[in-house]
């Protein structure tokens, strides 16, 4: 089945949050971001600004009637800086006004005064100044002090990962009025409605029951509206509460850029321990995680981190510690493959310098080394299903990578200005939330008197056709047409408490509760249909394809006409259900326990030209072999996973994000900060499913998709990193991602320096 | 009063001319197809197609409506995908949906608007490499384009019947486009004025608006006198007279990329300029906006002060002329006056012992600024460079002609040596400010292919160690 939304895109007949009709007396907020990235902030004049016609107001901090503060997991961030300011960006105050552009307009009357203070922008700053936005953790297994002597090989080093901009193409909105008697609706773009009706909750000291929030769906997220949509409905709920006027904030991409987290940024110790055979015995890795101001998801995306410091490798011994580090930078926050990508970008480096040392193809390291079914993670859970060398086999004979390596060879024996290289990437990631309380979806079926169903869970569309999932699902338990299905808003007064639509388990977390209530509905019509029919087991009926069936037989009972009956039987059409994922539990005392209700696998090949001369690079091809489990709707697994894949690339290749020294981003919009474009995109990209067993705790067995082929995009930085080697054989090793044009034209001459001169 | 029409309405309105389109779209007009993913021409959401009567034939192409003023929709076709739909879903759309090319949705309507461009694009053969260039404007998070180029192949093998002429009422019969597409030309005739668009003696000069709507939105509003330049019929052509190449200063950079005239002076054009901005920015951006907005990483300024060109500019009745090199005086500076307007550029056509190079080296191959670009051209006798000039972009306030190093190569044949020590001058003659290790290779490769270009069989990577 098709996204059952690509119909209203393709006629541009969707609707964001955008796009909502207002009312008129509606103002617009422009929000004023802090000049610079830590001070004290002394004085704010607004006068002139309010003296302009058709501004109404400037809302701060003073101006807040509950709490000034939005955290979620720390209560450590204000909604506007109070009295100290902590990133460049950080939102001091909010105009009101007739239009955006008068607002802009008086925005820039606003006269700041802020005592400057030294920033600290970087991981390794902030853990040598002590600066933690939590205690640190490490994860182990083994015993890594002892093993290290045993090692034939140990390998040392460093690598750096920078951060990553989501780049929704919607950017960050709201919409927020008042309802009568105190309450207030806010239309969000947020990937957590539960998340913005707290935060608006305690910003505005009223009770949830009061805030309605509503999304019908989001122009993307990735992480990006999970915790960092709440400051926006939360300024535009405070502005219509104290206004007794709706407001839209809708910020524009540059605002969106500077006030707006990211991808953590990583820095990285390791140590990795080799016998004679290349088997790895010992693994020692620090990660420090450049957290920015405050903490907002940090600490989980550090877990996260820490899950998966081993990658998609058997480690016998291995010690893995993170630290989350306060810098000034803004709070940075999820993003697809929260902090996962970081450990295994490392591991692979870690193994890239391994076998450049070793003069071995890493390819060889990689695959002696891959997880085993019974393995041990370092926390615990025993690898079942495992299809991690399964996938690597696969893809090795599909993709016929021998005779892709002697391709290459020949290549690069017969061209001197361009290079080939290839890397093999393998994947495990793990699925959950690791926070094991969050691990609960739900769903509110109705039926309505003429058949039809709405449907309402609490995930959010964003694109990853997880309402699509929804209504398959539903279709199929109900086993009628898909055409009586609507998906409505995700809304806080149809669906209270839910779990952000984050770790990609929205689909199994929501499609599993929207199975139990169907299940439930048409237990009950079968009941009806039973007494209709004048049977005695309920066995004896069978709905299938709208028909119903009375001990094997067609029966001439419609489906509108037992929905119909079941009504004038006083018998409920509605059923709320609610799924608690099972046998995962977690203790993080002894960081120890079963967190993942499975783990999916994957190996990308991929391969790279660089041009020697230019500095600049092409992915030839990227294919992979991916664990879809047994995938219910493959148009929509494999749009995720190439989607991912296209980010994963981007993470590593050319999006850069670079802080001048006042902390504040060189690359702060689409002119400068460039993410791929249909010319970038790889020559040819392949999705193989993996023949696989179903897992029970997937949707219908069909496996979360959402973020893990993210990683796969980390295979090419391997690959230009070989093509490079086969232009300048003593290249220095310098494993600091995203690989740029610049690092590259940079290491390929690294030794010819003085003819800059 | 501007006049025109979206979609099967006429539209009349006070608004003024400098402001932008995507708004007038939006917020007048409740059109909410047309999205705003950046209001900075990067990634398409905002594409509309614009459609205007030329030598008496409709023609539409595609434009970004966020840095599109909306005084450059007069008299014209604005279509938005609210005008595209029909009943059913269109051949374009249904491509699209086919082959999953939609996730999130927000950058859809954009896409759908770029294949019409391609659709509606009479010169271009109808094949993959131009579908896929038509959409290259259009930036898409979620997908990762590939089910994007399924969509694109799709509909390149639907436009395989579409005659050459009335190709308009083949659209519509096979289901991409509504009928009433039938009816523009007859009322886009209607209100368009006899006169054509004319240069005015005074006033702000607009012309694409691409840089105007991006730097200074609110000046091109409440600036009460605009002199709206942008198709411009005196200047909006190229021509050859007397042994030089004249461009007119409202010449579209897609018009001077697709030049099949001047593609015999200069082989490669087209393919330095598929480097420069995207397909809708291109349609709208002018040559003479190029050179007055004075960029210093301006491809078109690069290239055409490598060919050492000449301005004519005009100011109350007067013409001047000046050499562009001179015309550049700083970051966003140019010698001349406010309300100036430039004319022309022209230069002497290079024969054949002329050879020209030219090299962008940006984050991101394409829709991106250059990190460095430089062009060189030189004329060879016997292999000896009798002329030459290097002009470098990029690499401080503004473009620079790099004289010392350009008089060096005088006399000398291509060699190892020749490019090393041109390389040392050339060194000493760049400042740049910031990436400077980065940008000073850069310098060096880029004179390096240069030479090799020039002759590949006299100098060889050896030079570079
Ligand atoms: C997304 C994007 C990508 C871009 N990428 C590139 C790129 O890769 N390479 C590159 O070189 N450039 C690039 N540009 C810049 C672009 O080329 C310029 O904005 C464009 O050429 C300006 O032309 P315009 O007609 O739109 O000028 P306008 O915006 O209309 O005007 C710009 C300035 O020039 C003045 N002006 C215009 N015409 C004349 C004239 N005839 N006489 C006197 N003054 C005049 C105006 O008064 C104004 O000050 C990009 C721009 C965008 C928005
Ligand atoms: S809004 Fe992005 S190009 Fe116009
Ligand atoms: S579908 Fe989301 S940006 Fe393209």
């Amino acid at each position: 089945m098709k996204n059952i939304d690509s119909r209203s895109h393709v006629r541009g007949e969707s609707i964001y949050v955008n796009d909502i009709p207002v009312r008129e007396d509606t103002l617009f907020g422009v929000v004023l971001g802090s000049p610079c990235a830590h001070g004290k902030l002394h004085k704010i004049d607004f006068s002139e600004a309010l003296k302009m016609a058709g501004v109404e107001a400037v809302i701060s901090a003073k101006d807040i009637p509950g709490e000034n503060q939005i955290g979620s997991i720390i209560q450590d961030e204000e909604l506007f800086a109070d009295k100290e300011v902590h990133y460049v960006g950080m939102p001091i105050a909010m105009v009101c006004a007739k239009t955006e552009a008068l607002a802009r307009k008086a925005l820039a009357k606003i006269k700041i005064d802020i005592e400057e203070l030294r920033p600290i922008l970087t991981a390794r700053e902030a853990h040598a100044e002590k600066k933690f936005i939590c205690p640190s953790r490490t994860f182990r297994i083994g015993d890594t002090d002892a093993m290290w002597e045993k090692c034939a090989h140990i390998i040392e080093g460093q690598a750096e990962m920078g951060g990553q901009e989501h780049i929704y193409l919607e950017t960050q909105g709201a919409y927020a009025y008042m309802l009568e008697a105190g309450a207030i609706k806010i239309h969000s773009s947020t990937q957590a409605t539960k998340y913005v009706q707290k935060g608006v909750s305690r910003v505005l000291g009223i009770p949830m029951h009061k805030i309605e929030v509503d999304v019908n769906r989001i122009g993307g997220g990735f992480g990006g509206k999970e915790d960092q949509a709440t400051p926006w409905g939360a300024m535009a709920a405070l502005a219509a509460y104290t206004l007794r006027k709706p407001l839209k904030l809708i910020l524009s991409r540059i605002d969106d850029f500077t006030m707006t987290g990211k991808r953590h940024p990583y820095s990285f110790d390791f140590k990795l321990g080799l016998n004679r055979d290349l088997q790895i015995l010992c693994y020692q890795m620090e990660a420090f995680q450049n957290a920015g101001a405050a903490a907002d998801v940090s600490p989980a995306v550090m877990e996260r981190t820490l899950f998966h410091g081993t990658g998609s490798y058997h480690v016998p011994n291995a010690k893995i510690t993170c630290h989350s580090c306060k810098t000034n930078l803004p709070p940075n926050t999820a993003m697809r493959g929260f902090g996962a990508p970081q450990a295994m970008f490392v591991f692979e480096a870690a193994i890239m310098k391994a076998a450049a040392t070793l003069n071995v193809a890493p390819l060889e390291i990689q695959r002696k080394n891959l997880l085993r079914e019974g393995d041990r993670f370092p926390y615990e859970q025993i690898a079942k299903n495992c299809n991690a060398g399964k996938c690597w086999d696969s893809a090795y004979e599909k993709f016929a990578v021998e005779k892709l390596k002697k391709e290459i060879a020949a290549f690069n024996k017969k061209n001197i200005h361009c290079k080939k290289g290839l890397s093999l990437f393998p994947l495990c990631f793990g699925i959950s939330f690791t926070k094991t309380s969050l691990n609960q979806g739900r769903s509110l079926v109705h039926i309505n008197t003429d058949g039809s169903v709405s449907i309402t869970t609490g995930v959010v569309e964003m694109g990853q056709g997880v309402n699509t999932k929804i209504l398959q699902v539903a279709a199929k338990t109900l086993s009628i047409s898909p055409q009586r299905f609507t998906i409505h808003s995700t809304n806080t007064t149809r669906i209270a408490n839910p779990s952000p639509t984050a770790a990609s388990t929205g689909a199994d977390l929501n499609g599993k509760a929207t199975i139990m209530a169907c299940e439930a509905l048409r237990a009950r019509l079968k009941g009806v249909a039973l007494q209709e029919l004048k049977g005695r087991d309920p066995d004896e009926i069978e709905i299938k394809d709208e028909i119903i069936f009375h001990n094997g037989s067609k029966t001439d009972l419609t489906w509108e006409r037992l929905v119909f009956l079941t009504d004038e039987a006083r018998i409920s059409l509605s059923e709320h259900a609610h799924y608690a994922t099972p046998v995962i539990h977690f203790d993080k005392a002894s960081e120890k326990g079963h967190p993942f209700a499975y783990h999916v696998y994957g190996t990308a090949v991929t391969a790279v030209t660089v041009d020697c001369l230019r500095g600049t690079y092409e992915i030839d091809l990227v294919k992979v072999v991916h664990d879809f489990g047994s995938s219910i709707n493959l148009d929509i697994d494999i749009g995720q996973a190439e989607g991912a894949l296209m980010q994963g690339i981007g993470l590593m290749t050319i999006e850069e994000l670079l802080v001048d020294q006042k902390g504040k981003h060189i690359y702060d919009r689409l002119a400068s900060y460039k993410i791929p474009d249909i010319y970038f995109a790889p020559k040819n990209v392949e999705v193989v499913p993996l023949d696989s067993e179903p897992d029970a705790l997937a949707l219908l067995g069909s496996k979360a998709v959402g973020e893990p082929p993210l990683m796969y995009g980390i295979g090419s930085y391997f690959a230009i990193l070989m093509a490079m080697r086969e232009f300048n054989p003593t290249l220095k090793l310098d494993l600091w991602a995203p690989l740029t044009h610049q690092k590259c034209l940079l290491a390929l001459y690294d030794k010819y320096g003085d003819l800059l001169k | 009063m501007l006049n025109f029409i979206v979609n099967n309405k006429e539209v009349k309105t006070d608004t003024p001319s400098g402001s932008s389109l995507v708004d007038f779209i939006r917020n007048e007009l409740h059109l909410y197809g047309t999205k705003i993913g950046c209001r900075e021409g990067d990634c398409g959401a905002c594409t509309i197609l614009v459609g205007e009567i030329k030598d008496g034939e409709l023609k539409y192409q595609t434009m970004n409506s966020c840095l599109m003023p909306l005084g450059n929709a007069n008299h014209k076709h604005i279509v938005t995908i609210e005008g595209i739909n029909c009943p059913e879903l269109t051949s374009v759309q249904a491509a699209i949906l086919d082959n999953n090319g939609t996730q999130c949705g927000f950058c859809t309507p954009g896409f759908v608007m770029s294949f019409y461009g391609f659709c509606l694009n009479a010169d271009k053969e109808k094949n993959l490499e131009n579908a896929i260039e038509a959409i290259s404007g259009n930036i898409c998070r979620c997908t990762g384009y590939k089910s994007l180029e399924k969509a694109a192949a799709a509909v390149v093998s639907k436009l395989q019947s579409m005659p050459g002429a009335e190709a308009m009422a083949w659209l519509v019969k096979n289901n991409f486009l509504p009928d009433y597409f039938m009816d523009i030309p007859g009322k886009l005739k209607k209100i368009t004025p006899s006169k054509p668009v004319a240069v005015q003696e005074s006033g702000y000069i607009i012309a694409g608006g691409t840089d105007i709507l991006l730097q200074n939105p609110e000046g091109a509003i409440e600036s009460g006198n605009l002199n709206l330049v942008y198709g411009a019929s005196a200047y909006s052509r190229i021509k050859f007279t007397d042994g030089k190449c004249y461009i007119g200063s409202t010449t579209t950079i897609k018009d001077l990329k697709e030049s099949l005239e001047l593609r015999k002076y200069i082989p490669k054009l087209e393919g330095y300029l598929k480097l420069m901005a995207s397909t809708p920015i291109r349609n709208m951006a002018t040559v003479g906006g190029n050179i007055a907005n004075s960029s210093p990483i301006g491809d078109v300024c690069v290239i055409l002060m490598a060919f050492d060109s000449t301005l004519v500019l005009r100011h109350k009745g007067e013409t001047r002329e000046i050499k562009l090199k001179d015309f550049l005086i700083g970051y966003k500076k140019v010698n001349k006056e406010p309300e100036e307007f430039i004319e022309w550029i022209y230069f002497d056509l290079p024969d054949e012992n002329t050879h020209f190079s030219y090299e962008k080296i940006s984050k991101r191959g394409h829709l991106d600024m250059a990190t460095a670009n430089s062009a060189m051209r030189v004329v060879l006798a016997d292999g000896v460079i009798t002329k030459a000039s290097f002009v470098v972009g990029a690499l401080g306030p503004t473009i620079r002609y790099l004289e010392k190093t350009s008089a060096y190569l005088l006399g000398k044949k291509i060699s190892n040596q020749t490019f090393q020590e041109a390389n040392r001058i050339a060194q000493g003659e760049i400042t740049p400010r910031s990436r400077a290790e980065y940008k000073r290779s850069l310098v060096r490769q880029q004179l390096f292919i240069h030479l090799m270009n020039f002759s590949p069989g006299t100098i060889s990577l050896e030079a570079l160690k």
